[in-house]
């Protein structure tokens, strides 16, 4: 090889670790930042003051941040819970029906993975304005934050499911059915399982969904019923303190551990995945 | 067809409508008790149609299917006698070889010690007792081909239905396991409807082929019926290659220019026919050897094909004919040769 092709080798080489390199601190940087600061000594979020980890013990102290904290896991399982449910249903009903009644339901489901989260907050306050008018239903609170995460996670579980669906062998539940097996038994020792990866990271990504949200929540919560990103939204406006940091940095355990697990969930159960 | 006694599973009058198109159109057949019958066709006449109409995974638009003189058009395909063996094999991926041959006998609530028992038996009729606990992915094309059989035969099914149980496999593997095929299901003795659009699968596997087209059955016979006396020109290039001539009506009976060939009346009704010879019943003629129809022909190309020969050769108008034959045989391109045939190599079909 010549000198020339070598040096230029070396030079695309460099180039494309150095686009690794950006794009990687990109993502990750402000995360690092995030985790670093909240060991920070100093009340001053940007400037350093020496190591400690006086704002876990100050977390642990602040009552709103860690109810809030409480109030958006409690509904984020929920939520995440019954939507994987509703995805369920609503990707074998995507595969199995046919014709207009399956453009239909894509039509519903796919419109709420566009719908910009301002109007579906808004037009589920409607929604559950109207109820309460009608049949006096005022659950405002903690529920209709869940209904309302249900009812958007469950278009993101559903699309999930349905793209391991399509992509399974649809002669395997058929196969349990020749066997021997009722309706419901091929479908819960065959199918399910044959869609358990979907089933789990759908489930992840609507709990992570829901603890996200932000905009939905503000429009449906009820008095004493703010989530964590309402109360650190609300307390960043008045200056960030650095619990939130130390906050965040759990959170960021939690759900990297919550991924780890799950991925090694899957590698147990489904190692026959091509 | 008449109430016969042999008959073991009838399939009367199924049709099976998809919109406006029928992909099964009023087709009867009769499968004897331990016969192989195999449904051959290209893709699209129906056969796989009408085999999952048989398992109870299409409910049909009409007609009625039988076992033993028992009705089970109705019946979930959890309740009836028979199991199937998938194209694609099925196997359960979350499941151990074992578990996937044992989800079957676990449906019916047998004991554990008759479950194992039965287990150990296909595990060894497969041949898979080494790699009892090894998941699907884990095994080789062959070992699939031959769980999915195992797990098929699990249950004494009364009609074991196999859809192309060869055709997920490399050619080299595929004769092997054709023959293995053919071993267990001899041995078992179970009866059996086979779909395959491969001839040479129909040919070895069935005792009985039933030709569909269209989603009707073109032709039923045994294999070399069908080969032999093929009803019409269709059925007959199914079966390998085929030297086609024309034919036409004179004096009564039929003439075939080509051939300079005169055949007597009654062998075709038509005006116009096709006659057919098959390659292999030509043969290259020496000196004093006489057959009964003789014709000049000069040799155009000259194959050898290792275990035979085939001989492209043009006729006297120009039509031109192949003639496969033993590979010692001479003819060297350019050479005129006498070819000669029997009279009862000639088959007269119609369009």
């Amino acid at each position: 090889m010549t000198v020339r092709g070598i040096r230029a080798r070396g030079l695309a080489r460099f180039g494309f670790v150095t686009a690794v390199c950006f794009g990687y601190a990109f993502l990750y940087v402000p995360i690092v930042l995030l985790v670093f600061y909240s060991f920070n000594d100093s009340r001053l979020v940007t400037v350093w003051g020496g190591f400690s980890t006086r704002w876990y013990v100050a977390l642990f102290e602040n009552e709103t941040l860690l109810r809030a904290a409480l109030r958006s896991l409690q509904v984020a399982v929920v939520s995440a819970s019954l939507a994987t449910m509703v995805g369920l249903a609503a990707g074998l009903a995507l595969v199995r029906l046919s014709g207009i009644r399956r453009a239909l339901l894509l039509a519903c489901f796919g419109s709420l993975l566009v719908m910009p989260d301002v109007l579906i907050g808004l037009s589920m306050l409607l929604l559950f304005v109207n109820l309460d008018q009608w049949v006096g239903w005022s659950g405002r609170g903690l529920t209709t934050v869940a209904l309302a995460h249900l009812t958007f996670a469950s278009a993101y579980v559903a699309v999930v499911v349905r793209a391991r669906l399509l992509q399974a062998d649809a002669s395997i539940e058929e196969a349990a059915r020749d066997l021997g097996a009722r309706p419901g038994q091929a479908f819960w020792l065959v199918t399910v399982p044959l869609i358990r990866p979907a089933l789990i990271s759908g489930w992840l990504l609507a709990f992570t969904l829901s603890l996200d949200d932000l905009v939905v929540a503000s429009f449906v919560s009820g008095p004493g019923s703010s989530t964590l990103p309402m109360v650190i939204y609300s307390s960043v406006r008045l200056g960030v303190t650095p619990e939130v940091n130390a906050l965040a940095t759990l959170l960021i355990l939690a759900v990297t551990l919550g991924i780890i697990s799950a991925a090694l969930i899957n590698r147990f159960f489904i190692r026959s995945d091509p | 067809m008449g109430a016969d006694p042999a008959t073991f599973l009838r399939i009367e009058g199924i049709t099976r409508r998809f919109g406006q198109v029928a992909a099964v159109d009023a087709v009867d057949l009769d499968v004897a008790r331990g016969e192989t019958l195999c449904l051959l066709g290209p893709s699209g006449c129906g056969k796989s149609t009408l085999l999952r109409t048989i398992a109870g995974l299409e409910a049909p638009d009409s007609g009625r299917i039988l076992i033993d003189g028992e009705d089970v058009t109705t019946l979930p395909p959890h309740r009836r006698p028979m199991n199937m063996m998938f194209q694609s094999y099925a196997l359960f991926p979350h499941m151990s070889v074992r578990r996937n041959i044992a989800f079957g006998l676990e449906r019916q609530r047998l004991a554990r010690a008759a479950i194992a028992e039965r287990v150990d038996e296909m595990l060894a009729l497969a041949s898979l007792e080494a790699l009892a606990d090894r998941r699907p992915h884990q095994l080789s094309g062959g070992q699939r081909q031959r769980l999915a059989l195992a797990r098929a035969l699990a249950r004494h099914p009364r009609v074991l239905l196999l859809d192309e149980p060869l055709a997920a496999l490399d050619r080299q593997l595929r004769e092997r396991t054709r023959t293995e095929l053919a071993a267990i299901l001899e041995r078992v003795g179970v009866t059996c409807v086979l779909v395959t659009h491969d001839q040479e699968e129909a040919l070895t596997l069935a005792d009985r082929i039933a030709v569909m087209r269209q989603g009707r059955v073109a032709q039923i016979g045994t294999p070399s019926e069908i080969y032999d006396e093929p009803a019409d020109r269709a059925v007959a290039e199914l079966f390998g290659t085929l030297n086609l001539f024309q034919a036409t009506a004179r004096n009564g009976g039929l003439h075939c220019a080509s051939l300079g060939l005169s055949l007597p009346a009654g062998t075709g009704q038509a005006d116009a026919a096709t006659v057919a010879i098959r390659p292999e019943r030509l043969r290259i003629l020496d000196g004093d050897e006489h057959c009964d129809h003789e014709v000049q022909a000069r040799v155009l190309r000259n194959e050898f094909l290792g275990a035979s020969r085939l001989l492209l050769l043009r006729l006297p108008d120009g039509a031109t004919m192949r003639l496969l034959t033993d590979p010692r045989t001479r003819g060297e391109p350019g050479t005129d040769v006498r070819v000669g045939f029997d009279a009862d190599a000639v088959r007269v079909l119609t369009q």
